[in-house]
C-alpha cells in the first residue's frame, strides 16, 4: 500500500474510533497495532510489549505525574480560596475589581496547578457567586472564570508544555519561559475585555462604594492577610522550581519530584491535611489525571512510530515542502487545523499527535519552535471554551448550574476572541514569546 | 455470577491503585533523595533514577484499571450522547471492544516481554543493574487487570 492510501487510512478509521467514543489513548493503540500489523505481519505483537514498556518506562516522563501530583496537593487545598482572598485585598476595590482580581486569582492559581480545568473549577467555586452577588452580568462572571482557567496550560508549569518538550525534543524550562509572557498578555487581554464588557452591559451595582469599603476592611483586613502569608510558601516553591529549570540546575523530572514533595508537605503544614481522606483524595486526583496523560502519551508515541514505519509523516512533510507556499499561509493552514483538533480533543492529545509532525515543516518554514509551542497552546486553550467538548464551559456549568449553558457560551465567546487577537499579535511580535527565554537562557539555545 | 465478577473486580482493582498510589508516593521519595545526594552532599547516585522510572511506569499500570471504573480515561462522547436506543448502545459497546482488543494485545505483548525477560535473565544495563523482569512485572499485572476491569464494564453496560 502506497503512504498516502495508507495514511487516509489510518486518519479515517482513528477518527472514527475515536468518533463512537472509544477513549483515545486505546483508539491510538488500535490503529497502531492494526497499521503495524498490516505492514509488519503478526511478529510485531510480539515486540508490542517492548514497544510500549520502551515509551511508558523513562525517567523523562516522571516529570508529568509528578507535576500532576503538585497541582492536585494545590488544587485539594484551600489554597484558591486563600488566593482568592489576599487578591480581593489588593484588587477588589478597583472599579471592576472583582473581575480583575479574579482573572489575576486564575494566572496565579493557574501557575501553582499547572491545569486549566483546577483553575476554573477552584477560583470559579468562590469568584462567580461572588461577582454575581454584586451584580455583574452572568456571562461575564461565568466567561472570565472559563478563560482566565485556561492560562493553567500557558502560565509556567504547565504540564501540556512538558508534553510538548518530552515530544518534540526541545527544552522545557525554555517552553515555560517562553510561555510566561505570553500567558500575562492573554490575562491583560482579558481584563480589558471584561471592562468593556462590564460598561457594555450598564455597569453593576455596589450598594454604596465607602461603606461596603469601609465595612470590608473593617471586617477582612487581618483576615486576608493571613491568607496571602499561607499562600505565599506555594508561590516560592512554584517560583524555585521555575529558577532551577531555567537555571539549569535540575533536569524537569527532579524539579517536578522535589516541587510535588513540598507541596504535599506545605498542604500538611499550612492547612493540616494529614488525615488519610484529604491525601487520599490528592493521590486519586493526581493518579486518575496522570494515567490519563500517560496512556496517551505511551500509544501516541506508538502511534507516531506506525506512521513513520509506513512512511506516512515524512510523505506529508514532503508534500507540505513541496507545496511552496508563503510561510504565513502555512502557519495560517496549520493554526486552523490544530484550532479545529482543539474542538475535540484534550490538548495533550493534540500534542502528542501532532506535535512530531508539524515540527519538522514549522523548522523547515523558519518558525521557531518556542514561539510555535506558545502559538499552539492558545489555539488549544481556545478548545477549552468552546463547544462541543468545552471542558472549562462544563465545569463553571457544574459550579453554577443555575446560568443557562447559552449565558456560558456567549459570555465565552469574545474570551476566545481575545486569544485569536494573542495568536495575531504572536505573529506580528514574536518577540511577546521570545524575548524573555532569549533574556534569560541566551538566544537560540 | 456476573455481578459478582464486577464487584470483584471493581474491588481488585481498587486495590491495585491503592498500591499504584503507594508507588507514586515511592518514586516522589527516591526523587527528592536522588536529589539530596546529588545536589547536597555532591555525590553520585546508582540506583534512584531507575526506581524512579520503574515505580512511574508500574503505577501508571496499576492504577489504569482503576481509571477505567471511574471513567478517567478521557474519550470524545458528543456523538454517541446525541444518539439514543439502539444505535447509542450499539456505538458503545463497539468503541468497548476496540478497547477491549487494544487492552489484550497489550496484555499478550507485556506478558511476552515479561517471559523474555525472565527466560534470557536480562538485566537493565546500568550501574544498579536490576533484573528487567521485576519492572516489567507490575506492568504486565496492570495491563491484565485493565482487560479485566473492562470485560467488567461491558457486563456492567449491557448487563
Amino acid at each position: 500500500m502506497d503512504p498516502v492510501t495508507s495514511g487516509i487510512l489510518v486518519v479515517v478509521v482513528l477518527l472514527v474510533l475515536m468518533a463512537i467514543g472509544t477513549p483515545i489513548a486505546f483508539a491510538l493503540g488500535a490503529v497502531s497495532l492494526g497499521a503495524l500489523f498490516l505492514d509488519q505481519g503478526v511478529g510485531e505483537l510480539i515486540y508490542f510489549g517492548e514497544t510500549f514498556f520502551g515509551h511508558i518506562a523513562s525517567f523523562g516522563f516522571v516529570a508529568i505525574p509528578m507535576f500532576i501530583l503538585m497541582g492536585a496537593a494545590v488544587a485539594s487545598s484551600p489554597t484558591g480560596r486563600d488566593l482568592y482572598r489576599s487578591l480581593d485585598l489588593w484588587m477588589g476595590r478597583l472599579p471592576g475589581g472583582l473581575a480583575i482580581s479574579n482573572i489575576a486569582a486564575c494566572s496565579i492559581f493557574a501557575a501553582l496547578s499547572g491545569s486549566s480545568p483546577a483553575t476554573s473549577a477552584a477560583i470559579g467555586k468562590l469568584g462567580i457567586p461572588e461577582m454575581r452577588k454584586r451584580g455583574y452580568p452572568d456571562g461575564v462572571a461565568a466567561g472570565c472564570i472559563a478563560a482566565g482557567g485556561t492560562l493553567g496550560i500557558l502560565i509556567p508549569p504547565s504540564v501540556t508544555m512538558i508534553v510538548y518538550g518530552i515530544s518534540t525534543e526541545t527544552s522545557i524550562g525554555r517552553l515555560f519561559i517562553a510561555g510566561a509572557m505570553p500567558g500575562l498578555m492573554l490575562a491583560g487581554l482579558f481584563m480589558v475585555w471584561t471592562l468593556i464588557a462590564c460598561k457594555m452591559a450598564g455597569g453593576y451595582d455596589t450598594p454604596n462604594p465607602v461603606v461596603a469599603a469601609a465595612e470590608q476592611i473593617k471586617e477582612n483586613v487581618e483576615g486576608n492577610l493571613k491568607a496571602l502569608l499561607r499562600v505565599l510558601p506555594f508561590l516560592l516553591v512554584v517560583m524555585g522550581i521555575l529558577f532551577a529549570l531555567y537555571g539549569g540546575v535540575a533536569t524537569p523530572s527532579e524539579a517536578a519530584g522535589v516541587g510535588a514533595f513540598l507541596c504535599l508537605v506545605l498542604a500538611i503544614l499550612v492547612y493540616r491535611m494529614w488525615q488519610a481522606k484529604p491525601i487520599g483524595t490528592i493521590m486519586r486526583d493526581a493518579l486518575r489525571e496522570s494515567v490519563m496523560i500517560m496512556l496517551i502519551i505511551a500509544t501516541a508515541e506508538i502511534f507516531a512510530f506506525a506512521l513513520s514505519s509506513l512512511f506516512i509523516t515524512q510523505t506529508v512533510a514532503g508534500a507540505i515542502a513541496d507545496l511552496e507556499v508563503n510561510r504565513w499561509v502555512l502557519m495560517g493552514i496549520i493554526n486552523l487545523f490544530l484550532l479545529v483538533a482543539g474542538f475535540f480533543l484534550p490538548p495533550v492529545a493534540v500534542i502528542v499527535m501532532a506535535a512530531p509532525i508539524l515540527l519538522p515543516i514549522i523548522l523547515a518554514a523558519n518558525f521557531d519552535p518556542y514561539w510555535f509551542a506558545v502559538i499552539l497552546t492558545i489555539n488549544l486553550e481556545i478548545g477549552l471554551i468552546t463547544p462541543p467538548v468545552g471542558l472549562n464551559l462544563f465545569i463553571i456549568k457544574g459550579i453554577a448550574p443555575d446560568i443557562a449553558l447559552r449565558d456560558i457560551l456567549l459570555g465565552s465567546l469574545p474570551y476566545a476572541l481575545c486569544m485569536v487577537l494573542g495568536i495575531v499579535l504572536l505573529c506580528f511580535f514574536p518577540q511577546i514569546a521570545l524575548w524573555l527565554p532569549d533574556l534569560l537562557m541566551g538566544a537560540g539555545s | 455470577m456476573l455481578g459478582g465478577y464486577i464487584r470483584f473486580m471493581d474491588a481488585v482493582s481498587l486495590g491495585a491503585a491503592f498500591v499504584a498510589g503507594i508507588l507514586l508516593a515511592l518514586g516522589v521519595l527516591s526523587v527528592v533523595h536522588m536529589v539530596f545526594v546529588r545536589y547536597v552532599m555532591g555525590e553520585s547516585t546508582v540506583w534512584q533514577t531507575e526506581f524512579t522510572t520503574f515505580a512511574i511506569s508500574a503505577s501508571m499500570l496499576l492504577a489504569a484499571a482503576y481509571t477505567l471504573k471511574t471513567g478517567g480515561h478521557v474519550a470524545v462522547t458528543v456523538l454517541p450522547d446525541a444518539l439514543h436506543g439502539f444505535p447509542k448502545r450499539l456505538m458503545r459497546l463497539s468503541a468497548s471492544l476496540v478497547g477491549l482488543a487494544f487492552c489484550l494485545a497489550l496484555t499478550f505483548g507485556c506478558w511476552y516481554y515479561f517471559y523474555e525477560a525472565y527466560a534470557f535473565e536480562w538485566t537493565t544495563g546500568t550501574i544498579w543493574n536490576p533484573p528487567l523482569w521485576m519492572a516489567i512485572l507490575p506492568v504486565a499485572v496492570g495491563a491484565t487487570l485493565l482487560s479485566l476491569q473492562y470485560v467488567a464494564e461491558i457486563l456492567r453496560a449491557e448487563l
